[in-house]
């Protein structure tokens, strides 16, 4: 346990040295989106430890890229006051959609929370006067002071999200160990038997489903302020779908998991972007053969290594 | 008055597709409790089937329907059996390993076919008119094979020997396994029989709307809808909420535009979990 303490350290302190070395801006970009999808991997890992699988985080995150686009660019806001009201307002939408959708369980919650996803998606589309309709929002300011958020410098942004990442990542660690986070997990080994001993399972669900909306609104806030582009072209189904293919491929079990798919799935199809339209091939293929061969991700595949090993 | 009637023939002609598309979702969950993803995209590969077969070598339609119900049910049982079968027809891992497997499917014919949307000339050009209510003749086509394939396919289930194996799997696999009936054989039965009425749906589709490569995503999402809200599983069920998810299609798109249609869908959807989570015929989810 301790060793994995300095590893953790270490590796934060060479994260956070990494701007000093690198200069490429390229490469600071996409160590932005590793950020920005373990936030949204991690945020969907806590609810999936209750087996439950959001597809409408992206719905959520767009719901709050939405809100920082429109109080940073039309109402003038700070973007500083701006980031916690687009985690706030997602999850008070999640709120009365989780009561609802927790009525089914398995794959009917599944396909209602996808169905919830496109329906923000049309809406947003819809409507052109505050939302831009199909063409999005451009232009959307960085965050201020402005002479350090200027577009062409990435670090400030990297140093943003490095801190977004490592706070959300720490208060899921923390709730995931925590007596609601053991609740969670007893839930996921057999919800009769919680239930049997007076656990509010739908409760617990609803709760992990709130917090899971407002991490995605945050990373949403972040991506907008960041990109200064959203449209409902970037946050649909597909979105929602990569997010997932990041814990099932990084694995369940632990925390890790997610962060890993995550930094592999961010990584890999960026290797493959000169292939275009084979890309969402290669991230469906990933996907099923990753859930064929290694039913508990990469985390499990080498934990089972290990211990191969050690034996 | 004819403008209600135009809107509500209208609403029962897309309908009836609908209806037919979530027939095979049905059919699928209400026998082996799974819930196939692909199933859309069956729909976008048989339209395109029919596009090469009848459009681009000149076969007759009938021939291009034919083509895309084999090439549809081939594609279908290739999944249940590197897929589905693997993994034990666990509903969950199922569920995700089909959207890995739909987006491969989507992108694959995407880089085939390119992503210009074609056209498909109707069989039946020409109209009908009666009392001022305009049917185009491909829409009437349409509907009448999807309620003869309705039809035949609850006949099927009801009074024929593989329709009934079909049933006592689904109301106990081992009992059914015990009484000499091959469950294994039963699904790949079900899943070519889900995959055909998958094709004639996607078929009718492609003709009246043009296919392409993204087209299996919307009456997937429908077919879901019209599942939960008829009860997973009932027959009877998916037809009435097919038919009724067509009409309140075809009433909200005159009155908001398409695009919203699909927000009274959920709408809908949304009431009946509060009212009524098992839907209109289904047991208890």
């Amino acid at each position: 346990m301790t060793s994995d303490r300095w590893g953790i350290a270490a590796l934060l302190v060479a994260l956070a040295l990494v701007p000093l070395g690198v200069h490429d801006s390229y490469l600071l970009h996409v160590m932005i989106l590793i950020f920005l999808n373990i936030m949204l991997a991690t945020s969907m890992w806590l609810l999936g430890i209750t087996h439950l699988i959001s597809f409408g985080q992206a719905g959520f995150m767009f719901i709050g890229a939405m809100t920082s686009a429109l109080l940073t660019k039309d109402l003038g806001v700070s973007f500083w006051i701006a980031l916690p009201i687009a985690g706030v307002l997602p999850a008070a939408i999640a709120a009365p959609v989780g009561r609802l959708s927790l009525r089914v369980r398995g794959v009917y919650f599944f396909l209602v929370t996808l169905a919830f996803g496109e329906v923000v998606r049309g809406i947003f589309a819809y409507f052109q006067t505050p939302f831009g309709g199909w063409y999005g929002i451009r232009d959307i300011p960085p965050p201020s002071p402005r002479w350090l958020f200027t577009p062409l410098d990435k670090v400030p942004f990297y140093y943003l999200g490095l801190v977004l990442v490592v706070l959300t990542c720490w208060v899921i660690w923390r709730i995931s160990r925590s007596w609601f986070g053991e609740v969670l997990w007893s839930i996921r080994e057999s919800e009769l038997l919680a239930s049997s001993v007076g656990i509010n399972v739908t409760g617990y669900k609803l709760v992990a489903f709130i917090i899971s909306a407002f991490v995605a609104g945050l990373a949403g806030s972040f991506y907008a302020n960041y990109v200064g582009y959203i449209s409902p072209l970037i946050f649909d189904f597909q979105y929602s779908v990569s997010i997932l293919i990041f814990i099932v491929v990084g694995g369940f079990s632990t925390l890790a998991g997610p962060v890993v798919g995550a930094v592999v799935l961010t990584i890999v199809p960026e290797l493959f972007r000169a292939t275009g339209k084979y890309q969402m091939l290669i991230f469906g293929m990933i996907l099923v053969v990753s859930m064929l061969t290694m039913p508990d991700g990469i985390t499990g595949a080498i934990r089972r290594l290990r211990r191969r090993r050690a034996a | 008055m004819t403008f209600a009637l135009q809107i509500i023939v209208t609403g029962l002609v897309t309908g009836s597709i609908y209806m037919l598309i979530a027939l095979g979702v049905t059919l699928l969950f209400g026998i082996m409790r799974v819930v196939n993803f692909v199933h859309g995209e069956l729909c976008m590969l048989s339209a395109f089937a029919v596009y090469y077969v009848s459009v681009l070598w000149g076969m007759p339609f009938l021939v291009g329907v034919a083509a895309a119900i084999l090439f549809s049910a081939i594609v279908a049982v290739l999944c249940q059996k590197l897929l589905f079968k693997p993994l034990n027809y666990d509903i969950l891992t199922c569920f995700i390993l089909g959207v890995g497997a739909s987006f491969a499917i989507r992108s694959a014919t995407w880089a085939v076919v390119g992503p210009e949307p074609v056209a498909i000339p109707p069989t039946f050009p020409g109209v009908f008119v009666w009392n001022g209510v305009y049917v185009a003749k491909q829409r009437v086509f349409a509907a009448v094979l999807c309620s003869v394939l309705a039809i035949a396919l609850a006949v099927f289930l009801r009074y024929t020997r593989p329709g009934r194996a079909m049933r006592a799997v689904e109301q106990d696999r081992e009992a059914a396994l015990l009484m000499g009936i091959n469950p294994e054989s039963v699904y790949v039965t079900v899943f070519v029989i889900s995959a055909m009425l998958a094709a004639v749906g996607g078929a009718m589709l492609g003709t009246l709307f043009g296919a392409d490569p993204e087209m299996g995503a919307d009456p997937l999402l429908k077919s879901f809808i019209i599942v939960q809200i008829g009860g997973m599983g009932s027959i009877l069920g998916t037809v009435i909420a097919g038919l009724a998810i067509g009409l309140s299609d075809s009433v909200t798109g005159t009155v908001f535009g398409g695009e919203l249609a699909f927000i009274f869908d959920f709408a809908i959807l949304m009431i009946f979990l509060i009212v009524r989570p098992r839907g209109l015929f289904g047991y208890d989810v």
